[in-house]
């Protein structure tokens, strides 16, 4: 009874860890490379447009526009290739008996270390917009203002300071808000709602 | 006591997880009414996602829900095809207008009439005409589909063409683009959709109200589509405002017989 149990507890898992000693990394290191596509690190872009703010002046009709020039938040995208982990399960159980099974899994990591070759393949917008500059007055833009509830559209030119003037809205009472659009080019960007009432 | 401390702790865990993976990834959720999504359509939607790497979930409805949606902060930007209310307002929604766009009056190609008056159209919507015969002397019952009541394509056309008076109808459909698919396969129906809904359909004719085609710019049934925020847009939902007003969809706009409103 005494002798099976030695056999059974003892000699056989002695033999298993002499026998599996070195698998992981042996296993490890002839494993294939295997390349997967991970993001890298964050960075900005160069300044990509103009994020455009409008603030009404207390107590006139003056608005004042801002600018803030905006950068593109990128990640850069990479394939990695490396040498995958092998043989944890007999080291695991070396480590019960010789502690030899530490060492092989500490080598099988350093092979899988020492075999990754990262590769850059693109930079992807993670559509986040950074402001990349200080906030400078919107000078001499060409500005839209539309009244709220009405198409009506009323067009002002910003002075050096940023500053436009608005005109009345056609129907006083009922125009809670007017939008303000700066125009780039051929297009238009949106600078806010400036509430004509007091805001909600 | 510390079983009942980490199943407490387990469970807010495993709550935060689903709401990681809408809040934490650069994702915009966008309310869209049927026809605002139908008349931008796909390629631009994509258009925008590839250039600003914003995703977009796009939720499709009415304009009463999409706004509704926004409105308890299920999205953060909603494209509607009518105009807010002064609740809507006075909750802090903004509206900014992007195009308008012709509501064309479609029949099936093989319906004989091409062209409407005004009063036609209020006389077949509200039952008085059946038949296309006193239109256009062709023996062919008329089968009246409205998009759901719901719908800001149903409003605008009971403001515009009926004058707030009851429209009658045969069949209702839950989506307002569903109509061109109806109308498709009835050769005696009549319905009415924002044009670009309609804009390639072969199978689906549009017709020409009080001698003015779908292009004039005096036609008669203009509906406006805009896109609202909940008070200041966020950074993404700015982006996408941007977008729209871009040259490249005011292009897109002014090729499919749209009106930029911003100009």
């Amino acid at each position: 009874m005494k002798l099976r149990f030695f056999r059974w507890m003892v000699i056989v898992p002695a033999g298993l860890a002499l026998l599996t000693a070195g698998c992981a990394s042996s296993l490890t290191s002839s494993s294939p490379r295997q390349t997967t596509i991970v993001e890298g690190e964050k960075h900005l872009s160069g300044t990509v447009e103009l994020q455009f703010d409008a603030f009404k002046n207390p107590g006139d009709r003056r608005l004042r526009l801002t600018q803030t020039p905006m950068c593109r938040e990128m990640i850069s995208r990479e394939t990695v290739s490396r040498k995958q982990l092998h043989g944890v399960l007999p080291a695991i159980i070396e480590i019960g008996f010789f502690g030899l099974g530490i060492l092989d899994l500490v080598v099988a990591n350093a092979i899988v270390t020492n075999s990754e070759n990262r590769t850059p393949i693109e930079d992807v917008p993670t559509g986040k917009m950074v402001p990349c500059a200080v906030v400078q007055p919107a000078a001499d833009q060409q500005v839209i203002f539309q009244f709220s509830g009405t198409n009506t559209l009323q067009y002002g030119l910003t002075d050096a300071n940023g500053m436009v003037e608005l005109d009345a809205p056609p129907s006083p009472g009922e125009t809670a808000y007017t939008n303000v659009f700066v125009r780039t080019g051929a297009a238009k960007r949106f600078a806010g709602a400036v509430w004509l009432m007091p805001a909600p | 006591m510390k079983r009942h401390f980490l199943l407490f702790h387990a469970v807010v865990l495993l709550n935060l997880l689903p709401a990681c993976s809408v809040f934490c990834a650069e994702a915009m959720h966008f309310s869209c009414s049927a026809q605002v999504a139908e008349a931008f359509g796909k390629p631009l939607m994509q258009s925008f996602i590839e250039t600003s790497g914003i995703t977009v979930n796009t939720h499709i409805s009415s304009s009463n829900l999409a706004i509704s949606r926004l409105l308890n902060g299920f999205s953060e930007i909603a494209g509607s095809a009518r105009a807010l209310n002064v609740h809507e307002i006075e909750s802090g929604l903004i509206e900014i207008p992007i195009c308008r766009d012709p509501m064309a009056i479609i029949v099936h190609r093989d319906c004989p009439a091409s062209s409407l008056t005004g009063d036609q159209v209020r006389r077949i919507f509200n039952g008085e005409v059946e038949n296309w015969k006193p239109i256009c002397g062709t023996e062919m019952p008329i089968t009246v589909i409205v998009p759901g009541k719901d719908t800001a394509a149903f409003e605008n056309f009971q403001r515009m063409a009926m004058h707030m008076n009851d429209i009658r109808y045969d069949y209702m459909t839950w989506k307002s683009t569903a109509a061109v698919e109806a109308v498709r396969y009835l050769p005696g129906a009549v319905s009415f959709i924002g044009h670009v809904a309609a804009y390639d359909q072969t199978d689906i004719k549009m017709l020409d109200i009080d001698g003015k085609a779908i292009t004039d710019v005096t036609y008669p049934y203009i509906q406006t589509f805009s896109l609202v925020t909940r008070g200041k847009p966020s950074p993404q939902a700015r982006a996408f405002i941007d977008f729209a007003l871009s040259e490249r969809v005011t292009n897109f706009i002014v090729t499919h017989h749209m009106f930029p409103v911003i100009d």
